[in-house]
Parts: structure tokens; sequence; C-alpha cells
């Protein structure tokens, strides 16, 4: 429960329409407003941070330990804006009306003062509305889906201005950095053909645009394609006609779909093509060991690197901090997965703000809020963070960060060696390893 | 060994006659007593509200049913709590009026269920294919034709998707009976599962969040989704106490007596396919202005059928009010309640009770309560 009600809060005039909205929904929240009163007499003011992930996921759990870590980190040292936050996370199951459902708990019965997280990028669309309609400061730190930006801030500024994307960058923008890696994949081993497989999900329809687009203009050339159902169970007939497609290594794009069954098939088989591109249950810290091995010489590029090289001086305190807070519970331990390092930053981006604007009512003040964001440099345990302003292709997303030659440096590939670890391959400012073929190939 | 095995056998034996034993000597020394203390108490309410309720079963009792004068003490009381929910339920509990409204839809649903199921006692496992007919066409016509078209059109083809669809799970399973017509309503249900995923523009797992919602305030949706819900009960209750709910439940006594009387069963068993299918419809139209999102998971899944039967054997099956009890009680149970338990703890506890309900009170807890009030101070129930 939050230590502050809607009746407790500074009405700020946005205009007749929103003063009228919540003054009936002060009236509505009235209630909520009389018994959380006695949890703001006397206290300092505090903030309520809701948290939305799926949570039968390790990608969630890692994503609300992050978080924790976060707040914990903040409240001991001086808390946002001389007040302390309280974590509430909500499981949104990967089902778009289980979120909306858990959105609305935190922002009417919780009065979140600001959401972080979501995943899928359906999930993601089903709430945005929602959070607009509230004014409430939503920053996604799981979802690539370009349109999660295009289609609202990108569209309706005003209505939508409380959106912004903390990471990762968009997927018009993996799209192009991963082709940078198919080329660096050429130039190192004269990889040129490609079987390009993706997810048919919001999130892979970017790639499926601009792979196709961005790989000839590098020299490849792609000899397989196809979009699978995110219910597929069966994989064998998938991993047969890459082979048969004679493709020097697969690029593929798996989110919803585990590939563990294909990379066993590969690694028995001994197919001779690499496994490349985005694999969401690969970055789990203990996939290697899961897939009894099956994983090594995989590549996923997964923002943060899986905390494995020094992105920035950030990131090894972070990652260390994590794993020793969290050692002795269940996996990920050493590191949370992608979407924990966006989160452990956003939480940190939000404080900056929360002081310079000087009031955690961040609902109330949302203009303060946005101008506020649009100004933020900040170095976070996955890089140098900044959104892209109201007039740019993609209003409120985290801006990529680029190498001196053009290429794009914040988004990593990390590779799974044969003993486990994991390697960052790409690009090279924080490189770990080489990559490697695997074993039968090279 | 053995010896330990004869010995294990006769405790086992005499277990179930102990525990009626203490359920007995319980019923005797504390739940009869309480029963006792709660007549005296109750018996003044029934006394002063006799006049009212004799003026209600003059002017209403054959449309909807004579009640007792606490029975119509109840129901008022439940209609006032409702209906004024929008300026109390705020003050009891902050999400209270959400679970409220979301109860109210699933109200319908059950109620639906029950004029069909409960009623002609052919159990259907696929109601929510019904729901889901109305809401898929919502989406689609929003999506694929035009996003601007007004609710007076879109909601009226939506229902009539669902009626269409009722009348085509009911064609096949006119000849068949018992295990077969389920076994039919399940396998739709399957079908059109299957079918939502199959094919990209019938939206896939995400679905389609093109359709608005209706109001993002609590209080307004809140009566937005009590309304319609109110005006359904009272017409499925009015429908279930005519001659062709009598009939119904004819059909499910025994159906070759209805055709010996020269009734035919088909046509009627076509009528509760109509009859649950409109609202059902309706009910799927209120769910899509809930959530703005028609997906699978919210609409189709074979669990949310489950859900439905689940609420109204809660309520108490063939009698429509027992249902709409059944389905605020369940989600109150399952939203406020269990609120913080995750999701599957929350269904395990919520499957539990529903399984208690079956062992202990197979008639349901609102026909108990029902019949209960009927019976203090003698009234008729």
């Amino acid at each position: 429960m939050s230590n502050r009600g809607n009746g407790t809060r500074k009405n700020v005039n946005n205009g007749n329409r929103r003063v009228g909205r919540r003054a009936l929904l002060a009236a509505a929240g009235a209630g909520v407003a009389t018994t959380s009163l006695a949890g703001c007499l006397g206290g300092e003011e505090g903030l309520t941070i809701g948290h939305l992930a799926p949570m039968d996921n390790p990608l969630g759990v890692g994503s609300e330990r992050s978080a924790q870590l976060a707040v914990d980190e903040i409240n001991d040292d001086g808390g946002f804006d001389g007040g302390e936050a309280e974590l509430i996370t909500r499981d949104t199951r990967t089902d778009p009306s289980e979120a909306q459902d858990a959105t609305e708990e935190l922002v009417q019965q919780e009065n979140a003062d600001v959401l972080v997280g979501t995943f899928n990028s359906e999930t993601t669309q089903a709430i945005q509305d929602l959070t607009a309609e509230f004014d409430v400061p939503f920053l996604i730190t799981g979802s690539a889906d370009p349109g999660l930006i295009t289609d609202t801030v990108g569209s309706d500024y005003e209505e939508y201005k409380n959106i912004f994307r903390v990471g990762p960058i968009n997927s018009d923008l993996q799209a192009e950095s991963i082709a940078d890696y198919c080329a660096y994949l050429q130039d190192t081993h004269g990889w040129s053909d490609v079987a390009f497989l993706r997810d048919q999900a919001a999130w892979t329809e970017p790639f499926g645009e601009l792979v196709p687009e961005y790989l000839p203009e590098r020299g490849l050339e792609i000899v397989h394609e196809d979009a699978l159902s995110i219910e597929i169970d069966d994989l064998a007939p998938v991993v047969s006609d890459v082979n048969d497609s004679g493709a020097d290594f697969v690029l593929r794009f798996f989110a919803h779909i585990n590939a563990s069954e294909m990379l066993g098939i590969w690694h028995s088989s001994e197919y001779e093509f690499g496994v490349e591109g985005i694999h969401v249950p690969g970055m789990h810290p203990a996939y290697h060991a899961l897939t009894e091995g099956a994983a090594s010489y995989e590549t996923t590029s997964q923002s943060g690197a899986a905390g494995v090289t020094a992105i920035t001086e950030k990131t090894q305190p972070f990652v260390e901090e994590y794993a020793s807070t969290y050692e002795g519970e269940d996996p990920p331990v050493r590191a949370p997965m992608y979407m924990g390092f966006n989160t452990y930053d956003a939480i940190y981006i939000y404080r900056d703000v929360v002081d310079s604007i000087e009031t955690t009512s961040t609902r109330d003040a949302l203009d303060d809020f946005v101008d506020a964001m649009l100004e933020v440099e900040y170095t976070g345990v996955v890089g140098n963070i900044s959104f892209y302003g109201r007039d740019s292709d993609y209003p409120h997303d985290a801006q990529e960060e680029r190498n001196d030659d053009g290429s794009i440096s914040n988004y990593p590939m990390t590779q799974w060696t044969p003993e486990g670890e994991i390697e960052c391959v790409y690009p090279e400012a924080h490189r770990t390893a080489d990559h490697q073929q695997p074993s039968w190939m090279q | 060994m053995i010896s330990t095995i004869l010995l294990l056998g006769t405790i086992l034996s005499t277990v179930p006659g102990r525990l009626e034993g203490v359920a007995g000597s319980v019923r005797r020394n504390v739940l009869l007593p309480i029963g006792r203390g709660l007549d005296r108490l109750l018996a003044p309410i029934d006394r002063a509200m006799v006049p009212a309720a004799t003026a209600y079963n003059h002017r209403f009792g054959r449309y909807f049913g004579e009640m007792s004068g606490l029975q119509l003490a109840f129901v008022a009381a439940s209609l006032g709590a409702l209906l004024t929910a929008g300026a109390w339920a705020p003050l009891v509990l902050g999400g209270l009026l959400r679970t409220l409204a979301l109860a109210s839809i699933w109200a319908i649903f059950a109620m639906s269920w029950d004029i069909q199921s409960g009623y002609t006692g052919y159990i259907s496992f696929g109601h929510s294919a019904l729901s889901g007919a109305a809401g898929y066409t919502m989406a689609m016509l929003l999506a694929h034709v035009d996003p601007a078209l007004p609710l007076w059109i879109t909601a009226p083809l939506s229902v009539l998707a669902a009626l269409v669809l009722g009348l085509l799970i009911a064609l096949p399973t006119l000849r068949l009976e018992g295990p077969y017509f389920s076994l039919i309503t399940f396998v739709a249900v399957l079908l059109f599962y299957r079918l939502t995923t199959a094919f990209g523009w019938l939206g896939g797992i995400p679905g389609f969040s093109e359709p608005d919602v209706f109001t993002w305030n609590p209080v307004v949706r809140y009566y937005y989704m009590l309304v319609p819900m109110l005006l359904i009960a009272a017409a499925l209750t009015f429908l279930a106490r005519s001659n062709l709910g009598m009939i119904l439940v004819a059909i499910r006594e025994n159906e070759s007596a209805v055709s010996a009387a020269g009734i035919d069963p088909t046509k009627f068993k076509i009528w509760s396919f109509v009859l649950s299918s409109i609202p059902m419809g309706i009910g799927g139209v209120l769910l899509v202005g809930f959530t703005g999102n028609v997906d699978p998971n919210t609409f189709v899944v074979a669990d949310n059928s489950i859900e439905m039967i689940a609420m109204a054997v809660v309520g108490g099956m063939s009698s429509i009010l027992g249902p709409l009890g059944g389905a605020f009680f369940i989600e109150i149970f399952s939203h406020e309640v269990l609120h913080g338990f995750s999701t599957p703890v929350r269904y395990l506890f919520l499957w539990t009770l529903v399984l208690l309900v079956l062992v202990f009170a197979r008639d349901g807890l609102f026909r108990r309560i029902w019949h209960r009030l009927g019976d203090v101070g003698g009234g008729e129930g």
C-alpha cells in the first residue's frame, strides 16, 4: 500500500479536461485517501515505484531483484528528493490482459508515481493507453518494438508524453547493429550466406523488414527466411531447412521461442552453420548448464552484455553487488538478464530527475518530469543513456551510442563457450574474447 | 506386517464413522444453536418485511418468483448495495469497484451459462467461445473495417455474431446427449482458440488492441457494467420462471417425457441456445469495453468456460440469481481476499473452494442461503 493517497496530491492545472477527470477520480479515491492519510502525517514524503514483469520468467525475477537493489541503494543514499521509495512488483504473465489488470492496480490502488518494466512488446502496448490516461511516467525497460514509441509519443505527443524507453535500443536500431555484426562475422570467418528466422511477434517485425535490406548492403545473402509461430513445438524441421539451405549461419530472433531443442539437434548432428542473433532464453545465466552444453557457441545480443565486460565503470560493481545480494537464491544469480540492467538504470535515472525537479509527485508535475528526462545524460550499467527529443523519429526512445566508424556500440553480442562461460564478442570496444566457430567447423 | 495392515485397515474403517460423529456433534452443539440464534435475530426483520413481501408477491410474484419477508430484504439490501457501490466501494478498498465491475461481467456469463446448461442439464464447456465471438467481431470490425465505427453499429453486430456461433454449435449437438454434447462444446472452444492463433489476421496471442475502453473512470465504468447485468438478470429470471423455463427444466428431468407430452424438445433446446448466446454476446461487448484488448487469453481459453461453470456451481445451478452471486463471490474472493498471492496460488485456493462447495454444498452456497432465509419464521422459500 502506498503511504500517500490520491487526495494528498497537489493538483496541477493542466487544462480543464484533466482537472475534471482528476476531481472525479479524487472523489472515487477519497476512501483510499482517508485510509492512507495516516501514513503521510508527520513522515517525509515518499513514493511508490510500480514494477511490471513476467514473474514466472527468470528475466522478470532478475528485473525485480535489480529494481529492489536500486531502490535499496537509493533509499540508503538520501532517497528520492529526500523521500523513501517503496517498490511494488506485479506479475504480467506476458499476457496483455493480465498486464492491464496489474497496471490498473498499481495506478489506481497503489497510486504508483512511476511505472517501470514490461517485457514482451504486446504487453507493453496493452498498458500504454492506461498509463497515458493517468499521466503516470512509464519507463520501458524490456520491450524493443519501435511502434511502442512511434505509435504513441510519435503520433500524439501530448497524450503519450509520459512514456520513455530506457532500454533496450529499439528493434530498428538493433537490426542495424546486428547487420554490422554480421559483416564482422563475414570479415572474420568468411560467412556470407544467412538463414534468417524470427518469432512471429511485434518485436521482430522491424527485423523482418530491415534485415533483408541491410544484409545485401553489407555483401551478405539471405538464402532462407521464415517467421515461426511462437507456439511452435517442433524445431527439427526448421533446423533441417536451415541445413538444406547451405547457410553459413542462422540469424534468428527468438524471445518467445525457446531454441534449446534446435541447439541440441545442431550439436548432435554437427551441422555446418553458426547460430547467431538474439535468443532471450539463451541470456539466462544458467542456460549453458540447463542445456547440458548444447548452448556452446550460441550467441545472443543483449544490453548489458550479461555483465561480463566493463561497459562503464558501473557495470562490474552492479553485477558483483547483484551476485552477492542474491547468492544462494534461484537463478539468475550471477547477473540479471538484459531487462534487469535496464530496470536498474531506469530507477537511478528516475531518482536523478526527481531530485532535479524537486518533487516525487511526478504524476502531477508531468511536464517538468518530461523536460528533465529530455535533459538526461546518464552513465548507467548498460552505457550512456539519453533520450531522443520530441521532433525526432523516435521521441523519448533510448538513443543508440555510436563508434567513430558510425556503427552502434550499445548493443553488445555475447557467446557461450564450450566451458560454459559467457564472453562478449562484439563490438570491439567491449570484447572479452574473439568469436569462435563451432569446434566441428574449425 | 499383516497385523500392521489389519490395524491400519481397522483404524481407517472407523475414521469415516468417527468423522460423521464429529460432524453430527458439531452440527448439534455449534451450528444448530447459531442457527436458532440467527432465527431469533432475523425473525423480526422477516415480520417487518411481510407487508412489503405480500405486496411484491401479489404484483410480481408470478413473474419473478415469490419471496418471504426476509428474502425480499436480502434482495433489496443486495440491490441497494450494488447500486450504491460507486459511493461506498472506494471507501472500503481501493480496487473494489474494479473487482465489482469485473464481477458484473462474469455474472452475465455465469447466468447465461445457467439458463442453458443449468436449466436443461446439457453441460456446455464451450461458453467462452460465444463471448469470444462477440469480442473478436468487435475487434475485427475496428481493426479491419473502420477504426471509427461507433458502438451502436459494432455492439449489435457482435451480439449477432455470438448468436450465430451459438446456433452453429447448437446444430450438431441437437441429436446428441450427455457427454457427447459437452464434448462438442469443448471441441468448439478448442477450435476457436487454435483459430485465433492460426492466422495472422486473427491477431495471434497478443490479439487486438484497437478497441477503446469505454472509460478508465472506475465509478462510471462500474455502472456501465452493472446496469446491463441487472437488466439481464431480471430478464433471465423472468424467462426462467416462465413456461419456457419450466420446459427447459423438464428436458433436464426427463426429455422423453417432454416429447411424449407433444412438446418438441429440440425446439426448446435451440431456444436455450438463443437465450444464452445473446447475453453472452452482450457480456463479450462489455468485456471489450472493460479491457480494450481482445486476445485469446481474455476471451477464448477453455479456462474461462470452466470458470463460468464454477461460478454457477458455487452460487447454485438453475437459479439465475445463484450464479450471479457465485460470480461476485468468486471475483471478490480471487481479487480482494487472495490479493497479493501469485496467480497460480490464487487459482489453487479458488479451485479448492469450488471442490469444497461441490462436495459439501452441491446445490450451491447462495441457494442454501436463500432457502435458509425462507425458512426463518416458517416462511415459504
